[in-house]
């Protein structure tokens, strides 16, 4: 997920692969703590939101706040191993 | 045992043996549901329906076992293996599905076991030509009849697991394709029992039911991006099987997961962005590379999100988060217009 987030700041992802390709690897990590996943959305909704409003023409610049928070919030929960595929 | 010589007439077992025509008279009772029936021997008199002689006057057929699977197969004297609410025999070779079609105008019949279907102006359809709509309301069809044991009633309710009542309103010639791991009974809120985006599931069949009578299946999904499948259970108290085969358009019938394309859409009243509708299509329906992007999340279940959802504020005053459950929508603050919608741990 780091480095998918790593990705698109460098635009090597669009914004709509970005914001599902995190929800994937999240789906394919089948993470069984309800309030650990509970909190990855709380990060990713107004990422989503975004997403819906503004799909692909979404700025670094919009987004940039809630993906300070999710980093930090990803940073500070060691189970979020996973990454997305290459 | 008694034996009745009245139920040893000729007309009855032509070909046969005396003692091969002689019924048990229990066994008759059972089978024919005979008004009133006592001894011709003793001088009293026999009396029978008149549905009680027609189903006599086929009861040669049950020479053939129809069923090789079924016990009432190899029953002589049981009428269309025993269950004439079901099936019907006016061949005297065969038992049949009885189907009504058309409310009831016409009716016809399939061959148990052989996969025959009809239009619903009575033609034979042969499956080799049929249209792809057709083909798929034909295996929907198939796979109802192999597992189908569902009966409602008029409100929704399920009520046994005796299959006689659906209709297949409408499809838009989606291939059925099998094998989604999804489980419709996860969108079940607990505690809105009452409302109608209730799911029942069948037991054995793996197939489900809201109840205002949309049907739903983890084994029935859109094969290619932008179709869908719609289609309805007519529920009712009947006995008999009413189906309808074909393209047909809804006749008041609800659709489930409208097209996903041509931007917006509104159902009951709420506005769905082209995205949230996307995501709300059937799993499997639409992909980003490998990935389903489509979650199957019913209106129903958006619209529960919507009514009784805690509101959180979103990005922006535009719009607010509504959560109910691990359902999550994204809609204006008014609930008019529904932008996003996803689960929380999918």
């Amino acid at each position: 997920m780091l480095k998918s987030t790593e990705s698109y700041r460098k635009g090597e992802l669009c914004y709509s692969d970005f914001i599902y390709g995190l929800e994937g690897a999240l789906d394919a990590g089948e993470y069984q703590d309800k309030e650990l996943i509970e909190q990855w959305y709380n990060f990713w909704t107004p990422l989503e939101i975004l997403s819906a409003t503004k799909g692909d023409s979404t700025t670094i610049e919009d987004v940039d706040k809630y993906l300070l928070e999710m980093e930090l919030f990803l940073k500070s929960k060691l189970d979020f191993r996973f990454q997305v595929e290459e | 045992m008694y034996k009745d010589p009245i139920y040893s007439h000729p007309s009855i077992s032509p070909g046969l043996p005396e003692t091969e025509r002689s019924m048990d008279i229990a066994e008759i009772e059972g089978v024919y549901n005979i008004e009133e029936v006592l001894s011709a021997e003793s001088g009293l008199v026999v009396y029978f329906t008149t549905s009680t002689y027609a189903c006599i006057s086929d009861h040669h057929s049950d020479y053939y076992i129809q069923d090789a699977t079924s016990t009432q197969s190899y029953n002589r004297y049981s009428y269309a293996l025993n269950n004439p609410l079901k099936y019907t025999d006016p061949s005297g070779e065969s038992l049949m599905d009885i189907y009504d079609f058309d409310d009831g105008k016409v009716t016809v019949t399939a061959m148990e076991g052989e996969d025959v279907f009809f239009d619903k102006d009575g033609n034979q359809l042969d499956k080799s030509e049929l249209s792809a709509d057709e083909k798929f309301t034909y295996e929907v069809l198939s796979n109802l009849l192999r597992d189908g044991t569902f009966a409602f009633d008029k409100s929704g309710n399920f009520q046994s697991n005796t299959f006689y009542d659906f209709t297949i309103t409408e499809n838009r010639g989606a291939e059925m394709r099998s094998a989604s791991s999804y489980d419709y009974s996860q969108d079940v809120i607990p505690g809105k029992a009452a409302e109608d985006w209730n799911y029942i599931k069948n037991g054995s069949g793996g197939n489900y039911f809201t109840r205002a009578g949309n049907i739903l299946s983890r084994d029935w999904n859109a094969a290619s991006t932008g179709d869908r499948i719609d289609f309805v259970v007519n529920v009712g108290s009947v006995v008999l099987p009413f189906i309808r085969i074909g393209k047909l358009a809804a006749k008041g019938g609800t659709s489930l997961w409208p097209a996903a394309s041509g931007g917006r859409t509104v159902i009951n009243g709420i506005e769905y962005t082209t995205h949230a509708l996307e995501i709300m299509q059937p799993i499997g329906t639409i992909m980003r590379g490998a990935t389903s992007y489509s979650r199957g999340i019913l209106p129903s279940v958006v619209e529960n999100a919507v009514k009784y959802g805690k509101i959180t504020p979103g990005n922006t005053a535009a719009e607010v988060v509504r959560t109910l459950d691990n359902v999550r929508v994204i809609t204006n603050p008014a609930g008019t217009r529904v932008i996003s919608v996803f689960k929380i741990g999918n």
